[in-house]
């Protein structure tokens, strides 16, 4: 196949037999090993070539790359690197849950949908951060800039998502009556009409330096990573002990609904941004290695570079996409045994599982009876 | 990619043969026209950017293109 473009995709194959999928499919041409680029670079050169690279969640990728990079060089990771590494992610996370809110979801859902608030608050959260994006350290921000990316954030979830003041309709939300009117209400009806038993992947991802050790020395791993069995990634597993979560059976809702209550929590995690551990953590795992991790709206990122004097030896990152999409992975398990008697159902169905673990790449279905 | 036709939210954006039909509702406030580049993704474009570095990315990607066995 001629590869114009090096993004990749994801194909996903089910075949039917007795009314039900009985193999699952899932195979992706995306380049994993893109970053083998940034070897035998400065470090300097390669970080300033991660935005051109990876344009999803592109400041996750610059920030951790950042991060790695310091810990391989023996540099310290400073409070104010923390802090303003920690608000990029942090808005990012939230642009990213309010893109699949107000526009991928009401796709899928054929629900009608005005985005032009989100695209307006998407310029002027972007806009504000530009003195901190514009700074190649990401070392120094405004002292206000998290205060006020948290007011404007929080304004738009008040007025455009939860139609109530965010705290309390991160609590109330569960009761919103079915029918309300409003996009959130509409989607989690028609979500909880369609939704499916999906446990997923139920086992905890590792420890990140135990996965860095074994992104190193197996060569498949970046492409198809697993522990024993394959792991899931995303707010389903961060929001797994919320209260709300608990009391719900896993599935395709309950994963929208992660997403919604994490993205309530977001204004105040951005008002903190670098004062709690774990917003970017990274550490090195031997003089010349470096490695860190961040959690972004899909889940886990991770990247790994070795250095030698100033200069990328080896670069490797592994991405949310890869777990979840893995061939035995989340997806896999909520897509084998789904009835199909209806195929136009079902059809949908799968399409809102994909959406609930949102690939980072674009995707085609194929439905083959046996 | 580089601008082919603009039609009010919508444009057209080429690179090396392929055409994508692409949203334009990301740069909304920004005055994009025909010749201009922009990174794409997942049929929206995301940011404009200077020819100069469309060339630095297609520099990277024929790196990438040329280290893959498949292609």
């Amino acid at each position: 196949m001629s590869m114009i473009f090096p993004e990749g995709r994801l194909s996903i194959e089910l075949k039917l037999k007795h009314g039900a999928v009985r193999e699952v499919s899932i195979e992706s041409s995306r380049r994993v090993d893109a970053c083998r680029v940034l070897q035998g670079r400065s470090v300097q050169e390669a970080l300033s070539m991660i935005p051109m690279l990876y344009s999803v969640c592109g400041k996750a990728q610059i920030v951790t790359g950042a991060a790695a990079c310091r810990q391989a060089m023996g540099a310290p990771v400073t409070n104010p690197a923390r802090r303003t590494w920690g608000l990029l992610v942090h808005v990012e996370m939230a642009l990213e849950h309010l893109w699949c809110f107000h526009l991928d979801w009401p796709r899928i859902l054929g629900i009608k949908s005005d985005p032009d608030a989100y695209f307006q608050l998407r310029k002027q959260l972007e806009s504000g951060l530009m003195p901190v994006t514009g700074n190649p350290g990401l070392e120094e921000m405004p002292d206000e800039l998290p205060e006020e990316c948290a007011d404007t954030l929080e304004r738009h979830l008040r007025e455009q998502v939860f139609g109530t003041d965010v705290l309390s309709g991160s609590s109330q939300w569960e009761f919103l009556p079915a029918g309300a009117g409003s996009l959130l209400s509409e989607m989690m009806l028609r979500l909880s009409e369609n939704d499916e038993p999906w446990d997923g992947c139920r086992m905890p991802m590792p420890q990140a330096a135990e996965i860095a050790r074994r992104l190193a020395s197996e060569e498949d791993f970046a492409r198809h990573p697993a522990w024993g069995e394959p792991r899931e990634t995303g707010a389903q597993t961060r929001m797994n002990s919320h209260a709300m979560i608990r009391k719900m059976k896993a599935g395709i809702l309950s994963r929208f609904a992660a997403r919604m209550l994490e993205l309530a929590a977001l204004p105040e995690k951005i008002r903190g941004s670098g004062k709690s551990d774990g917003e970017v953590s990274s550490h090195a795992l031997e003089l010349g290695i470096g490695v860190a991790w961040v959690e972004t709206s899909r889940g886990m990122l991770l990247h790994r570079v070795e250095v030698e004097k100033d200069t990328v030896r080896r670069y490797q990152i592994l991405a949310p996409t890869e777990w979840n999409f893995h061939p035995r992975g989340a997806l896999f398990q909520g897509l084998t045994g789904l009835p199909a008697r209806d195929e136009r159902l079902l059809r949908s169905k799968a399409e809102m599982m994909v959406m609930a673990l949102d690939p980072c790449i674009g995707y085609e279905l194929r439905i083959k009876k046996q | 990619m580089q601008i082919v036709s603009v039609d009010v939210r919508m444009a057209k954006c080429a690179a090396r043969g392929e055409m994508r039909e692409v949203s334009l509702l990301l740069l909304e406030d920004e005055s994009v026209a025909v010749g201009d580049y922009v990174v794409v993704h997942l049929g929206h474009a995301l940011r404009r950017i200077s020819e100069q570095e469309a060339q630095s990315i297609w520099a990277l990607l024929d790196e990438i293109l040329a280290a893959d066995p498949r292609t």
